[in-house]
């Protein structure tokens, strides 16, 4: 039990604008402190301030202690000197994290050569024990390799033994797994947890992600408005009946409304894909061999009905999201034949193509690159009515643009305002109020919850499962995130390297996997680890 | 509402960007002063006066005289208007044909891109001057040989910028929603590309603009540009260069108005740039 970092008090504020008010946190040597929170609440603000990064324009104030030095008052040289020496980082983005011109060996080794007497060949030598240290053997991984040449996870270790080089007392991971994928994230995380406890490192781990936290996090912190609403010991917080409501973290489940038992007999196939099969011409290696073709989607086919809500989960680059562009008609088949509503989609014809384009549409995940800056909300849903064979006139279009958007839980005035005025989850609902205004048959989501928190993720979806209620309209989720699988869809599909590998009924895929690469999946997906105060107490 | 429009969208331009201000200030101060040629000008310009031949600066004749008797002043105001008109039209020409084709080649790709590109590749393979001393030189030297030989140079300029801006635009999910709204590319162009790549362009545009200044005075300068009567900051210089120790007035004031002038743009050019850095994010 010793105090490796103590936060007390600390305020920031940018222009005036309060973003940390009075922020007490203290970290111990060997435990992992979760610090969780929407976003927005000021999680990596605080993470920025005891790395002494704050912009600026900001005003810090209160102090942060660590071996009774007060960081704030370091002079920038004197941080630089601890910065990696006694306190440490590791980012959200492990490709931006590292230098892609120089090799992975090298940046190891220049975090020991800044902080250190030691010779190159001492560094290097250093280096290569700390890639062995993070489960990267030199054997497979040399040190000569340049970031480009490794995955997400291969990467987000290098990001991890250069923070550790030092070994510092600290260590902050600003969501170090949001980036990877389930599997992945799993095996970083067990990573964190050892060398926490063998290198006695305090370590804070900022996350949107509670799961993560529950399977790995020895107290949970909760940030909120820029302050820390309560801390909480691991087991305590996920217990069903905490005191505080889970500090107002813990968003209600999703809703799934009860199916009418007409659907039992087999409604009309909305969407029917067969041998579907997508490529890439990639680099050629020199410059007399032929370019080699990558095979994105290989022989998908898959058929989806009326009102049915279908799941599609697979890593990354397994080519779930050219699947969805290529349903949507965004990217040429190289073989293989696209029915929408019993109609050849893309049709011989341009008009006919977008008389059937009106009956599929698409929400994406990047809730701000999704729209152009430079349109108001109302353009911006209006856009698909260009696909109605008769123009509607002004007015009508207007009320049809209050009207979507009032569906989707959102007030008339937002009509007039500009994209970057609305949260991330507003942002999404207006995606899904265009996605709605030309009343399609079908709506793909291609990871469309994944950039968004807890609580707005599930009212997000309980909104979808209240429209698909209303208007029988069958819904194609595409994402990595298994708990949105397990939430929303009746059936699912798991693709792998451009093919599907296991569907069925999302109850049986997700409780008896029959698929090698299916378990994996779901035995990686974090989930909470719920304790029930009524079975500790026996 | 004009004055809250003031407030919060012209005076924060200024704040901490001083390049912008000086340069809006130069550059205004030029275009008035060619503004004001129009209506008025100290002497009838193209007025002779042997008795006021190369006399020196003084309150009659603020920039002096030169070898005819000609005002100084008053050639410098008017050889303004050629050199705005000239630099304006012509990059004007270069972003109206260059912002289409790049756009096409982007929208496009593939045989159409490689075209547009390696034409503008052929264009660049001339140094400027050359290429509009070809163009004057062939068709005989004018005011409007000089905006077309100038502008010519300017299109595979806007068209290679326009081309590499909207490229990544093409890559957001923006642009693949109205794909699924089902507008061609000529629509998305229109609406989503060039909206988002204005500000490259306005940037670019400042810049070309003082490169044109000064190629108009180059060309005026080897007497390819505005032909006399018609004054020119460039054919002044060539006229007075001769008596550059007996009246270096005659040379100082349309070389300081060359000199000032690109520098004023130049800094309106780096203000701007400054302003729509996406780094500082305005979210306009």
């Amino acid at each position: 039990m010793s105090l490796a970092l103590n936060i007390k008090n600390l305020s920031l504020t940018i222009d005036d604008t309060g973003i940390l008010k009075g922020v007490n946190l203290t970290l111990e040597a060997g435990k992992i402190t979760g610090l969780a929170g929407r976003s927005g609440s000021g999680k990596s603000m605080t993470a920025f301030a005891a790395m002494g990064l704050t912009p600026s324009r900001s005003r810090v104030k209160g102090s942060i202690l660590l071996d009774g030095q007060n960081l704030l008052e370091k002079t920038d040289q004197e941080m630089c000197a601890l910065r990696g020496q006694k306190i440490a980082m590791v980012f959200q983005e492990p490709m931006t994290a590292l230098n892609p011109l120089h090799t992975i060996g090298a940046q190891i080794a220049e975090t020991i050569l800044i902080h250190s007497d030691a010779t190159r060949d001492e560094a290097h030598a250093k280096a290569e024990t700390l890639m062995e240290r993070v489960g990267l053997p030199l054997h497979e991984i040399a040190p000569t390799r340049y970031p480009h040449e490794l995955s997400g996870g291969q990467r987000q270790r290098v990001v991890i033994a250069i923070a550790i080089a030092m070994n510092p007392n600290v260590l902050i991971a600003d969501e170090p797994t949001t980036a990877l994928d389930v599997t992945t994230q799993a095996q970083i995380l067990s990573l964190l947890r050892e060398l926490t406890e063998q290198n006695n490192i305090a370590l804070l781990l900022i996350t949107h992600d509670l799961a993560v936290l529950s399977s790995i996090s020895d107290s949970i912190a909760v940030m909120r408005d820029g302050c820390i609403a309560g801390v909480s010991e691991t087991k305590a917080f996920f217990q069903q009946t905490h005191a505080d409501n889970h500090f107002g973290l813990l968003p209600a489940p999703v809703v799934k409304p009860e199916k009418p038992a007409t659907l039992e007999k087999t409604p009309p196939p909305i969407l029917e894909a067969s041998n579907l099969v997508c490529t890439y011409i990639q680099n050629k290696k020199s410059l007399f061999s032929e370019p080699e073709i990558f095979r994105a989607v290989d022989g998908v086919s898959l058929t989806i009905r009326k009102g049915e809500h279908v799941g599609l989960a697979g890593e990354s680059g397994c080519g779930k999201s050219t699947l969805a562009r290529a349903l949507l008609g965004l990217h040429e088949l190289a073989s293989g034949s696209i029915k929408i509503d019993g109609e050849d989609f893309p049709s011989t014809t341009p008009a006919h193509t977008k008389h059937i384009r009106k009956k599929i549409q698409i929400v994406f995940q990047d809730p701000y690159g999704s729209f152009n800056p430079h349109q108001r909300v109302e353009q911006i849903i209006a856009e698909p009515f260009h696909l109605f064979d008769q123009p509607l006139s002004k007015p009508e279009q207007k009320e049809r643009v209050h009207d979507a958007l009032e569906t989707v839980g959102l007030e008339k005035k937002a009509a007039e305002q500009f994209p970057h005025e609305f949260s991330g989850g507003q942002r999404q609902r207006i995606a899904i109020a265009r996605a709605l205004i030309t009343e399609p048959e079908i709506i793909v989501f291609d990871e469309a919850t994944s950039a968004l928190d807890n609580i707005s993720r599930n009212k997000v979806l309980d909104l979808l499962m209240q429209l698909a209620d209303e208007r029988s309209v069958s819904y194609l989720f595409i994402t990595h995130d298994l708990t949105v699988i397990r939430d929303v869809t009746d059936r699912a599909f798991i693709m792998k390297q451009g093919r599907f590998v296991e569907e069925g009924p999302t109850n049986q895929l997700l409780t008896s996997p029959k698929h090698a690469y299916t378990k994996a999946l779901v035995e990686a997906a974090p989930t909470i680890h719920w304790t029930d105060p009524a079975i500790e107490a026996t | 509402m004009k004055r809250s429009f003031l407030r919060s969208e012209i005076l924060p331009l200024f704040h901490g960007n001083r390049s912008l201000a000086l340069g809006i200030a130069l550059t205004s101060l030029f275009i008035m002063a060619a503004l004001l040629s129009f209506v008025w000008t100290p002497y009838d310009v193209t007025a002779l006066d042997v008795s006021t031949r190369l006399t020196a600066p003084s309150t009659t004749h603020w920039f002096g005289a030169n070898h005819l008797g000609r005002d100084v002043l008053s050639m410098t105001m008017v050889g303004a208007r050629i050199s705005i008109a000239v630099a304006f039209i012509a990059v004007g020409l270069g972003g109206a044909i260059g912002v289409p084709l790049g756009l096409l080649a982007a929208a496009k790709g593939g045989l159409i891109d490689d075209i547009v590109m390696r034409f503008g590749d052929l264009v660049f393979a001339f140094p400027a001057l050359i290429l509009a001393i070809l163009i004057t030189a062939v068709f005989g030297p004018s005011a409007t040989n000089a905006i077309i030989a100038i502008g010519i140079f300017n299109i595979p300029v806007f068209a290679r910028l326009t081309r590499s801006a909207a490229l990544p635009i093409w890559h957001k999910p923006f642009v693949q929603a109205a794909q699924c709204a089902g507008k061609n590319l000529t629509q998305i162009s229109a609406q989503h590309i060039f909206p988002n790549i204005r500000h490259v362009l306005i940037v670019q545009g400042t810049v070309q603009f003082a490169l044109a200044i000064l190629a108009e005075a180059g060309l005026s300068y080897v007497g390819l540009g505005a032909q006399p009567p018609i004054p020119s900051w460039g054919r002044m210089l060539a006229e007075s260069q001769t008596m550059i120790s007996t009246a270096p007035w005659l040379v100082l004031f349309p070389g300081v108005a060359i000199f000032v002038f690109v520098l004023g743009l130049n800094l309106l050019g780096d203000g701007l740039r400054h302003h729509y850095d996406p780094r500082r994010q305005r979210g306009f």
